[in-house]
């Protein structure tokens, strides 16, 4: 049990918190992040390769961890969070104290869990897998279906939890269509004859060099584009799955025969640091995350030493995250050196008083 | 008029300057149908969409189009077992809808609406 003071507290060790930190300790201030994971680097840990150039997550992890000096602890469990007249203090569970004036909150996001959508099997059938199984799989260089054999057909279903009522998410996770695409054109380069099928509603490629990844798919991969969402899945006695769903371009129904299919789950807000700070509720936007996405700055600064940044404001790509991240950085910075000058105004003020 | 042994057929171009009045109609009824995205979720699992070729998504596109007499072939189809509605992302009432497009092309002898 001990207490240690810092100028910023960073919760969350992904590429947000990384980003801000790395900024944060080059302008002089003394920063500390903490994480729950055993280990830091957020959601890199379970990436194997990057869109849209398919740049190794383990080394941009290694190359964002160098970039910060800062002590990062690891396994933490938040126990409270507590304002204080000095900034916020933050007890872990082994009541252990860590006091700022300023906190950034920089949790990124939760996947979606597929099992919500019942009629998609995902935990029924063994060869329904979402995006996050299929990265694992691409860390161990082993694509195999449920009987161990190496797969002939698969489909990508887009949009799974993402633009959905159903699921109580109406919003676009934006980065499961160049996910997607990505992880078509890496399965292609391990398993050449591998056919594989989109099923879209809309491609949402709005990032730069997605549509160059898209094209590539299309003309060097051959991967092939149904527009149409799927309905029902159901499975065949030799566990593959047939697909139904109307390919919209043709106007009639449809349906395919696969040996896996893989959900591109959404990017989902992660409620648990709300239960820590109830007050910020007034803080989280209809869809739940952070923020309120607003261009008017009046509007997003509270000026009580709570940032966000990253995946928590809002589904983001990671060059998105850290462009956040540098932002809120320099707001932090902004934030603590108006915080000293007033304390030094108050200070004088007093002197005068006394003197006088 | 001799018969040269061939014929022209109907005007195929959608006519988007003409107002459909029956989608006016029924919009005002179901105002959820604006908000259908063409995901074809309906189509896909509906049960008689095989014989059909049409699922709610279709209805709602000849509806918007004027496709009036495709529409009124479509619409005998439908069962009302409401599959539709259970997978659609936007949460639209299509049963309501159907039965309001049924509605305004409603036949004699028809008792179901």
């Amino acid at each position: 049990m001990k207490k240690i003071c810092f100028d910023c507290i960073i919760v969350g060790a992904g590429p947000a918190g990384l980003k801000a930190a790395s900024i944060l300790d080059n302008l002089g201030y003394a920063v500390c992040i903490l994480e729950k994971e055993k280990i830091p680097g957020g959601k890199l840990n379970i990436w194997h390769e990057l869109f849209p150039h398919h740049e190794s997550a383990q080394a941009i992890r290694e190359q964002m961890l160098a970039g910060t000096a800062s002590p990062i602890r690891t396994s933490v469990t938040i126990k409270s969070i507590s304002r204080t007249a000095d900034g916020y203090c933050v007890k872990d569970r082994n009541e252990d104290e860590y006091c700022a004036p300023a906190l950034l909150i920089a949790t990124g996001f939760k996947p979606f869990d597929a099992c919500q959508k019942e009629e998609y099997g995902y935990g029924i059938y063994e060869n329904v897998i979402t995006s996050v199984d299929l990265e694992q799989m691409f860390r161990q260089h082993r694509v195999v279906n449920a009987s161990g054999e190496v797969p002939g057909k698969i489909a990508f279903i887009h949009c799974v939890g993402s633009r959905d009522i159903k699921v109580d998410s109406e919003f676009c996770s934006a980065n499961c269509c160049i996910t997607g695409i990505k992880q078509a054109i890496e399965l292609k380069k391990m398993i050449p004859h591998l056919n594989i099928y989109c099923l879209y509603m809309d491609l949402r490629l709005g990032g730069r060099f997605f549509e160059d990844c898209y094209k590539t798919s299309q003309v060097k991969y051959k991967v092939q584009y149904i527009r149409g969402r799927l309905s029902e899945t159901n499975e065949n006695p030799d566990q593959t799955i047939i697909l139904r769903y109307e390919d919209t371009l043709a106007g009639r129904p449809a349906k395919i025969t696969v040996d896996m299919i893989v959900l591109l789950v959404g990017m989902h807000p992660d409620p648990s640091i709300l239960n820590l700070l109830p007050e910020i509720d007034e803080r989280v936007g209809s869809d739940g995350f952070f923020g309120t996405g607003r261009i008017d700055q009046t509007v997003q600064t509270m000026d009580d030493g709570l940032f966000f940044a990253g995946a928590c404001t809002g589904p983001k790509s990671i060059t998105q995250s850290t462009d956040e991240a540098s932002e809120v950085a320099f707001k932090i910075s902004h934030y603590l050196k108006n915080r000293v000058h007033t304390e030094m105004e108050d200070q004088h003020a007093r002197l005068w008083i006394r003197h006088s | 008029m001799p018969d040269f042994g061939f014929g022209i057929h109907d005007d195929l171009m959608i006519d988007h300057d003409r107002l459909s009045l029956a989608y006016e109609a029924v919009l005002e009824e179901v105002p959820s149908i604006s908000g259908c995205i063409s995901c074809g979720s309906c189509s896909g699992t509906c049960v008689s969409s095989f014989q059909s070729g049409a699922g709610f998504r279709k209805l709602v596109m000849l509806l918007k189009n004027g496709s009036y007499e495709q529409l009124q072939q479509a619409l005998d189809y439908c069962q009302f077992c409401g599959k539709c509605s259970l997978v659609c992302p936007r949460g639209i009432n299509t049963r309501r809808a159907i039965l309001e497009m049924r509605k305004q092309f409603k036949k004699q002898g028809d008792d179901m609406v």
